[in-house]
Order: C-alpha cells, then structure tokens, then sequence
C-alpha cells in the first residue's frame, strides 16, 4: 500500500503510537500497565494458523496494515443517520456512545448514579475519581492480560476509551445500560482507522443489571475494532449481557471478553454477529466460586467473504458450577465459520454441570464450518456434555412446509428464520428480543436472497 | 465405592519372559543399521532403497509434541531394533520345527498354535519380537487364494504386491514414528484377499515383545480386493519391565471397490506397575483407505495395556459411497495415558463414517480422545456421526476430549456428540441392592458402557475384550 | 421380621428421620403415610442401606440380625427387596442378563443352584405374563427408554423373580394409570404369604383399595405419629394430613 506508513512495519507503527499515549492523567497503576502492555508487544508476533488457537483464522491480511488511530470529531450527517438507526432504545434507558473510540456526551445520556450506589460512566472520567480508580485496580487488565496475544497486548496499549459500571452491593439497576460504539473514519479521513475501546462492569455482592452493546460502522468503513470486555461478578450478582455486532463488511473485529463469576452469581452473555469481514471473538469464563452459572449463547449469520470465530473458554474452577453454551450459525454463499469451545474442569469443582451445543446451517456450496467442542476434565463427580450438528434444511421439514402451500423459498427462509430464533428465546427485555429479531430478520434476508 | 478397588487392582497375566536364545543386533540407529536389518532379512535392492530413504526423511523429522501425553525424551540410540529367536537352520517349514519354547510361550498367552487346538477358524500369525515364528491354517487359506504370511515372506514371495501398496496409505514421510518404522520395520504380518473372495476364516496376527530394551517396529498390510471380506484381529502383550519399551507399528489397509475389511484390536502390552514405572509406549500409525466405490473398512479397538497408547486409526474415504467406521474403548488406569482416536477424511461422495468412542479413566489415568472429520469440498452428501463417551473412575484422573471438525460441503451432515460422567451413585446401589456385589455392579456398568464396541468384535474376542476390561480395572477406587 | 427402634437418619446433614420406630411381623403388610417430605421414602432407602443416607441413631434388627451392620447387597442377598421410587437407567446392561445375574446372586446366597440362561428364560416368561408386560423389555438396557409405568412393573418382575422376605414398595403407584395399577398391586397381592412381610410407602390412600394393609402409619416430620387399622387410611383420604400434624407433634 503506498503510503508514509508503509516504510515501518505495523509493529513498529503501533509501538510508536502507544509510545506517543501520553496521556499524563492516567492514575500511575495504569500508566505502568500500558507501559508493561506495550513491552509485552515488542516481544509478540500476529498469531499464525500454526497455532492452535488460531488455526482456521488467519490474520495475515490484517496483519499487513498499519491502522491509525483516529482522532475526536464532529459527525457527518451520514454518520448521523448510521448512529440513529441502532437507537433502538427507549427513553428510560441509559444509553453511552463510542465514537472511534472516543467518549461522545453529546449522544449520550444516562444516570449519574450516587457514589453509594456505584458508578456508570465512561471510564476515563471514572479514573479521575480516586476512589473509583482504587476500586478498580483489582479487575482491569487483569481478566485479559497483554501477553495472551499480540491484539490483547495492542488493546491494552491502545485503548482510548469504553464504558464502566459498578454496582454496590444489593443495587439493582432498573434501567438497562445501552452501549454504542461507532466506528467511522473521523477527521482527517483515514484509509484504515483503529477503533480501540475497554470496558469494565463490576457488580458487587447481590447487584444486578442487564447491558447491551452495539457495535456498528458505515457502510464504506473499512477500519479494526479491538474491544476488551471485563466482567466480575461477585457473590450472587446477575448480569444479563448482549452484543450486538453489525460493523461494515470491510472492517475487522477482534474482541476479547473475560469474565470472573462469583458465588452463586449469574452470568447471561448472548452475541449476535452479523457484520465485519472477519469477526474473532474470545469469550473467557471462570466459574470462580460455588455454585455460579453461566449461559453462553451466540448467533453468527454469516453471507459473501465474511469469516467469524468464537473461541471459548469455559473455566469451571469450584464445584457446583453449572454452565450452558449455545451457539449457532448460518452461512451463506463463501462465508465460513470456526467455533472453539472448550470446557475445562479443574479438580476440584465436583458436582459440574457443563452443557455445550454447536450447531451450523450450510445455506450454500462453498460455505464451510470448523468445529472443535472440546471437554477436559480434571473431576470425577460431573456431568458434561456437548453436541455439534452440521447440515442443512431438513428435506422432510421442507417437504412437510410445500405440502401445505409454501413456495419453496417461502418455505426455505421459514425453515432458516426457525433455526436461527431460538438463540434468542431467553432474551428478557422486550424491546432488546424485539431489536435482534429485526437484526435477524434482515440479515436472513440477505442470507437467503433468492439465488 | 471399595468394589472398583478390587477391580482395578489385578495382576498382569502376561508379564513372563521367555528364556530363549536370539539373534539381537547391538542398540542405536544409523545407516549401517538399517542396511544390517535389511541384510539380515535377505531382502531385495528395492526395500533397502525404501528404507534407506525413509531413514533419511526420519533424519529431517522431529518428534511431534502436539499429543497430550508426557514421558522422557527417548534416546533412539538405546533402542535395539532387531531381536529374532536364533533359528534352526533356515526357519521352520511346518510347526512342528518352531521351538517348542515358542510354542509354549503363545500356549501361555492363550494362543495354542497347533490347529488341531485352535479356535476352529481363527489363522494366527505369532510375531515374538522382531519375527514372525508361525503361521497357521496356510494350507486351508492358499486354497481359498488368501494369502496370509509374515511380511517378509510377502516381500520374497509377492514383491510385485508390495511394491504397489506398501507405502501407498501411510507413506514413509508420514509422520516421524512411520518414517521410523519404514526404515527398521522387521516384520509383520501380510494379507491379500483375491477379486471376489470371502476369506474363509478369522484373520489374527498375535505380536508379543519378549527381548528387553527392544522396540517392537511391525509392518501391517493388508489389501482386499475387489468385492473380497476379510475380518483381522490383532493381540498383543509383553512382560514386565521396568524399563519403558516402545512399540512403533505402521498398519495399512486397502479396500478397492466393494471390498470390506474389519480389523480388530484387542491391545493389551504391559502397562507399568501402579506407580507408573514401566510399560510400552505404543505409537503406533494405522490408517484404511477407501480406495474403490462402496468399499468399506471398519476399525475396532480395545485398549488396555500400554503405558502410553497413541494412535488414531483412520479411514481414507475415496471410493463413492464408501464407509469409515471406528468403536474404541481406551481404558486408563493408574499412570496409563491415552491419546487416541481416529481421522475421517471424506473425498468421495456420499461417504459415510461412524466413530464411538468410549474412554475409562481410573485414578491418575490420563484419556483423551482426538478425532479428525474432514469433509471435502467434493464430499457431495458425505455424513458423519460421532458419540464419544468418557467415565470417571476416582477423582484424580482426567479426561479430555478434542474432536476437530471441518466442513468444506454443504451437502454434509455432521453430528457429534459427547459426555462425561462417573458411575453414578445410585446405578451401583441399584444394583447392590438386587443382591450384586459392589465390584460385579462396576463391571456390569462398564461392561454396559462398552457395549457398542464390543458387539463388534468377533464373538469370541468380545468375551475376552470384557474379561480383560474386568482384570485392567480390578480394584481401582478406594 | 423387622424391628425398627428410634432410628434417625440425615442426609447431607439434614436431619429428615428423627426417631422413628416400627415393628413388622412375617405375614403382614404395614401401610406409611405421610405429606409430602415426611420421610417415607428415607425410611425405606435407609432400611435399604442407600449410601446417601447417615444413620445417626437408634437401630434396624432384621431376622434377628442387625442391618445396618449389612452393605445394600448384603441386605438384598438377606430378603430385603426395595422397589424404587426413581428406578434408574444402566445403559448398555441388558435387562435380562441383569435380571439373571441378580437372581443368581440371591440363588447363592441361599444355597440354590444357579439357573442358566435357558432355565431363566422360562422362569421369567411366566411371570413376564402375569404382569402384562411386553416381552421385549427383557431385551432393552435396563429401564432405559422404559416409560413410567414400565419402570414400576420392571420392579415388580424383580420383586416376583427375587422372592424377598421383607419387601418395601416406594411409591410404586405414582405415575400408573388404573388398569396398570391393578396389575401391579396383583402381582404384589399374589406375593403375600405368611413367611413375607410387606412395607408399602404412598402418598394415596389409592393404592390400599388393591394392596389392603393390617397396618396403617402415619409419619410426618420423621416420626410415626398415629398408627391403626386400614380404616385410617380412608380416614386420612377424607380428612387430608392435617389433623394428625397439630401441637401434639411439636410437643412430642
């Protein structure tokens, strides 16, 4: 690519640039966390499918770019309009918006909670406040740490901004929380902009809140998002969590959530990913007190190049721990989609109870799905399971649907929209469910256009 | 649960050693090495070349270190890699020249070579050591047209059938064991089932390591040809040693159109004492191709011996229509590590394969099943269905299971499914309390969790898979 | 047959038995009663040894000897036949071959020979009849893919095969339907003699119009707190657990 950048390496680049983030109001912890991010880059590659974890998703592409980090600007009327669309959210709720990574007031609009309540709010404003900083010490970067890859070390060099919450204990947050990142080129126009967020949610004994994101860009974007979700729940907390990812075909995304479970906690995670040309998503959970429980379930529709994989981590550390993970994917024309999802129970969490099912539609001939549910056990006393499908639509089902009438395309997306939906039954919130059925209803559209 | 501890805790029947004098060349591994096996076996020009060039391809490899199973690095040039029984004249014609050591020792082992004394149709090739001693019923087999012999009988008698297929499913680059093996393999055993003929009896080859510090380096083959059946089993044991021994075996397997073979193991190599000292490695390459239409090749395993067993014996489906099948059960007990499980790879279409796969840990064993399904893009209608099933005995064993899958064909259809749990406590008082003794309800239930697999196995050898499944767990948890 | 005295019982340091005593003769059948979570059903699996169940006090004579002394199959192989509430599946074991093996254990113990398959199969086509039961069930893994109430009669067949001098039926009625209630609280009735004695646990007065006891008792909070004839049943029926539960029990 003939550009000024091209003279340096992407990893030179982005080394220079996390030494230029000079950002002198950062509490000294997390300035030396950044430094010690930055040191743990030098010494990383891009991840290669030689390794086992990146096997089947290859990053080579991207790993060739020097992507910018831009700057804060005013919107387009354009970028406008992309923004408005994802506004599902009603009045009452809280809504925080990311603007290539920057914190935008001007869009959001959420309750100031009481300092004996918690704290919502975007977190570089939190870290100004002492005590806020001192309560969040202990969890960020530590769920995900710098040296598990070169995009975890680049995330934590780089962010600029994400949203924080924290619960005291006991407090139930009524009004869900609705967090938008927007990625678009800013001002001057980048080529490949880098869109870098962290956030942190930490609900303290008892609390409970439910938290919806949206990840979004312009049609004719084409930058990498790099998101770092951190999750601590502590004893008998209840966080309900949905991602929502409908970047631009052009972009890339790559996020990285950890989440720590605590006592009899609740931990319900549901992401819808529809967009980006390659989405990688690690979700890490650990089981890390008695008797927690973890619902995992995520949805990937996938149609022309796209190229999604989850790789999960299930960590069941203490006995008791019950956990479900429930994934699906559609594809169509070329797309392909990888799913890692392993179960790990260490010796001492007798009485697990771990649950894990993969299923995959093949809409077209070159679609294609790589699969590895893997279970390792260290405990005697569990019961774990998990099951993978791969296929297409069931000819008796069809059969079944023309005998009464349906035009067979009719009776093909009907069939496709069945499969997909259940993903979302246990999606409380009405207006949340009525959002990804839209979400899911359009992108079935462009999955089973008539070819 | 005092009845698993009886269980698990017998004795291993086959650890004598047998006093017999042999032919053992001096430990280590070079080029002059490989040319002395090859000389010893008087072999033509075209097997020293193979060897030769398998050595050198060995050289480049490195050992794989991707398998989750943990032992000392093994120093190649400690191993012996030829011992025969020192052989009277030129080898015996007829049975009645074996030493009749030999045949005591497979007396011992369950495995009468007198045919007057045999399992009526069951032909046995004995491999002690690096040799094949006997073959029987050969008469019987030549006038069906099978030809059952020991591998280096085969490369004197058929040279044209083994430079066709030897090599041509696991080739000598394969993988760093293989390549081991092409260039000191000593012996094996050899089949061929002509056009269109059902092989009139069992097929059954018995390897049995006697010599210490030797590596046992046998070379399978067996092809069917068009429209034939062959059904194979192999046995195996080895006395106790302190000292580990390694066990690198190749076996391949050729169906061309129509044509089915059943191979079976029923692996049961020392596995070290309870504290994990001793014992064979067994890493072993075995793989079936699929090579004609409708043909079908169908592994069977039972693993119960070695200290560490690695190996995934796969099918090649090429052939349209063509079938892969593989049952395992792998049972670990005290120090045993497994890491086994089978490779998939469908190329034709509407190929299908079956995999069960049922894994037994018992106190710090270590299980994992490892399994590859790969549909091709051009795999039109190719299905696949896989269970795989592990049971906990005891709470300081482990066991993992990774099946890979990857689907180049929309046309496929693909499940899986997998479990792990321990023998619950209210199966065994179930049984307790309609009078059985807690060690007989843990063998029903496990004989119960088998079952799959073991229906198919040949009948007799079902009975034995179950006694031996019964003695490996005698007294396993406390 | 069976004397028990002041028994308590916990599970998992609960306490659910808390000194309960009964007494029943050969040739009887008792009748317990009780609301839900009265400890019927931990009486009967404690008397059965089941290892989820501390015994924490008092005694279980059985024939002059003591039981709790006994492992579960130690107790079996002694008479003592519990038919479970919760029957539960064993994959892959053939129902027959566990069938057989179990009657032979007990063959054993009592000094019979031991039948082969051949004599087994038609011991058990016999009683397979009278209990209406499908044949093929004798070929499926053991209660897996059984219904409700095949599971119910699989236990009965047992029971008949196994002969038991002190039989404890666990809430066999629930999940039957009448006609298979019937056929069940026959195969029960054909088994009463004077040698056996039977302990039947319900929650329903429903089952004693088949199986009619000598004795009824009822429990509640883990002790027996009336006993009387079969009429209390009925009146039980009519009149619901409440009137049996008041002051007096606390007081106890």
């Amino acid at each position: 690519m003939p550009s000024a950048s091209s003279l340096i390496s992407p990893k030179e680049h982005y080394l220079a640039r996390a030494q230029q983030q000079t950002d002198t109001d950062l509490p000294p912890w997390l300035h030396n966390q950044r430094k010690t991010a930055a040191l743990q880059l030098r010494s990383l590659d891009f991840p290669s499918p030689r390794e086992e974890a990146w096997k089947y998703t290859n990053v080579a592409t991207l790993s060739k770019i020097c992507y910018e980090l831009p700057s804060v600007a005013p919107l387009t009327q354009e970028q406008t309009a992309t923004f408005r669309a994802a506004c599902f959210d009603p009045q009452s709720w809280n809504r925080l918006v990311f603007i290539n990574g920057h914190f935008a007031p001007e869009f959001s609009r959420f309750e100031t909670l009481p300092a004996a309540d918690g704290f919502l709010g975007p977190l570089k404003q939190a870290l100004q406040n002492a005590d806020e900083s001192r309560r969040m010490e202990p969890y960020l970067g530590q769920g995900i740490t710098p040296d598990e890859h070169l995009f975890a070390a680049l995330g934590s060099a780089l962010w600029q901004d994400g949203f924080y919450l924290r619960l005291a204990p006991d407090k139930v947050l009524k009004n869900p929380v609705h967090v938008i990142h927007l990625g678009s080129t800013g001002s001057p126009v980048l080529p490949h902009p880098l869109w870098v967020s962290r956030h942190l949610i930490r609900l303290e004994r008892g609390s409970k809140a439910t938290v919806f994101e949206t990840y979004l860009s312009l049609p004719s974007e084409s930058g990498l998002t790099l998101a770092c979700s951190e999750v601590q729940l502590d004893a008998g907390a209840n966080l309900e969590h949905v991602k929502l990812q409908i970047e631009a075909p052009q972009t890339d995304h790559i996020s990285s959530a950890s989440a720590c479970l605590g006592r009899d906690s609740q931990y319900q995670l549901l992401t819808l990913s529809a967009g980006s040309h390659l989405a990688r998503q690690n979700l890490r959970v650990r089981l890390d007190a008695e008797g927690a429980n973890a619902q995992i379930r995520g949805l990937d529709l996938l149609h022309g190049q796209q190229h999604a994989d989850n790789h999960l981590l299930i960590d069941h550390a203490k006995p008791n721990g019950s956990s479900q993970q429930f994934f699906k994917g559609v594809l169509a024309d070329s797309a392909h989609l990888v799913f890692t999802g392993r179960i790990h129970v260490h010796p001492d969490a007798q009485k697990t109870n771990a649950y894990q099912l993969n299923k995959h539609l093949l809409l077209s001939e070159k679609a294609g799905v790589d699969s590895r549910p893997q279970l390792e056990i260290f405990a005697d006393d569990v019961r774990c399971t998990h099951g993978a499908a791969i296929g297409q639509l069931d000819d008796e089902m069809l059969f079944y649907l023309k005998s009464r009438g349906l035009p067979e395309n009719i009776a093909r997306k009907m069939l496709t929209l069945g499969f997909a939906h259940d993903v979302l039954e246990n999606i409380n919130d009405a207006n949340m469910k009525a959002r990804l059925e839209t979400v899911l209803s359009d992108q079935l559209q462009k999955l089973t256009h008539d070819r | 649960m005092k009845g698993t501890d009886v269980l698990l805790d017998q004795d291993y029947k086959y650890g004598f050693v047998t006093d017999i004098e042999t032919d053992t060349i001096p430990a280590g591994l070079n080029e002059d090495i490989v040319r002395l096996i090859s000389r010893k076996k008087n072999e033509p020009a075209f097997m020293l070349e193979w060897r030769l060039k398998a050595y050198q391809r060995w050289l480049t490899m490195t050992e794989p270190a991707w398998q989750r199973v943990h032992y000392p690095q093994i120093n190649f040039n400690d191993v012996v890699y030829y011992s025969a029984p020192k052989k009277k004249g030129d080898g015996p014609k007829s049975l009645d020249e074996v030493d009749p050591e030999l045949l005591r020792t497979y007396e011992k082992l369950g495995i009468p070579l007198q045919e007057q004394k045999m399992l009526a149709g069951v032909a046995v090739d004995a491999v002690f050591d690096s040799v094949s001693v006997a073959t029987t019923f050969k008469k019987k087999l030549e006038d069906a047209g099978v030809i059952f012999c020991s591998f280096s009988e085969a490369i004197q008698k058929h040279p044209d059938l083994i430079k066709k297929y030897m090599g041509s499913v696991v080739p000598h680059s394969d993988n760093f064991y293989a390549a081991l093996n092409a260039a000191v393999f000593s012996d094996g055993s050899f089949v061929y089932i002509p056009k269109g003929v059902r092989c009139p009896m069992e097929l059954s080859t018995y390897f049995r390591i006697n010599a210490a510090d030797t590596g046992q380096f046998e070379r399978t083959l067996i092809v069917a040809d068009e429209g034939s059946y062959v059904s194979y089993l192999e046995g195996c044991t080895a006395p106790k040693r302190d000292k580990n021994q390694l066990h690198a075996a190749v076996v391949e397997l050729v169906a061309l159109g129509n044509a089915e073979i059943r191979y079976a193991t029923v692996q049961n190599w020392y596995a070290g004492d309870k504290q994990g000292k001793g014992g064979i490695y067994n890493f072993v390459t075995k793989r079936g191709k699929c090579a004609g239409a409708h043909s079908k090749i169908s592994w069977t395993q039972v693993e119960t011996g070695s200290a560490i067993t690695w190996k995934y014996p796969g099918v090649i489906l090429q052939g349209d229509y063509s079938t892969g099948e593989f049952y395992s059960v792998a049972l670990t007990n005290n120090y045993q590590q497994a890491d086994t499980g089978t490779k998939m790879l469908h190329i034709g279409k509407h190929t299908k394969s079956t995999i069960v796969s049922k894994g037994i840990s018992a106190r710090f064993g270590e299980n994992t099943y490892r399994g590859l399904v790969k549909v091709s893009p051009k795999a039109e209608g190719a299905r696949n269905y896989t269970q795989c099933d592990s049971l906990l005995i005891g709470d300081r064993c482990i066991a993992n299971t990774f099946p890979y899958i990857e689907v180049d064909n929309h046309s496929a259809r693909v499940e899986h499914e997998a479990t792990t749990s321990k023998i619950s406590e209210e199966q065994l008082f179930y049984c307790q309390q309609r009078g059985l003794s807690a060690e007989n309800a843990v063998s029903m239930i496990i004989s119960g969790f088998c079952k799959e697999v073991f229906n198919k196995l040949p009948m007799e050898f079902a009975v034995e898979a179950n006694k031996l499944l019964g003695v490996s767990l005698e007294g396993s948890v406390g | 047959m069976l004397e028990v005295k002041d028994l308590r019982v916990s599970i998992e340091d609960k306490e659910i038995l808390k000194g309960l005593s009964l007494s029943v003769r050969a040739g009887e059948v008792h009748a317990i009663m009780g609301p839900n979570g009265s400890g019927k059903s931990t009486l009967a699996r404690a008397i059965a040894g089941h290892p989820s169940y501390t015994v924490t006090g008092g005694s279980i004579r059985y024939d002059g000897q003591d039981l709790l002394a006994l492992a579960p199959d130690e107790r079996a192989r002694a008479g003592v036949f519990l038919a479970f509430q919760y029957p539960v599946d064993i994959p892959g074991v053939g129902n027959s071959y566990f069938l057989r093996a179990a009657l032979n254990e007990v063959r054993k113990h009592r000094g019979q020979r031991e039948l082969d398959a051949m004599e087994f199969l038609d011991l058990i086509k016999g009683k397979i009849k009278e209990l209406d039961m499908d044949p093929e069930l004798l070929k499926r893994p053991v209660n897996e893919g059984f219904s409700g109430g095949e599971k119910k009669r699989n236990e009965i067949l047992q029971m008949t095969l196994l002969e038991p001098k002190l039989a404890l039926l666990d809430e066999t009625d629930s999940g039957l339907d009448i006609d298979a209630l019937r056929i069940v609280a026959d195969g029960v009735n054909r088994l009463r003699n004077p040698q056996r004695a039977i302990v039947v646990v319900t929650h329903y007065q429903r089952l004693l119009n088949y199986i009619v006891p000598d004795y009824v008792h009822v429990l509640v909070e883990g002790r027996v707190v009336k006993s009387g004839g079969k009429e209390l049943a009925l009146q039980l029926e009519a009149q619901g657990y409440d009137w049996v539960k008041p002051q007096t029990v606390a007081a106890h």
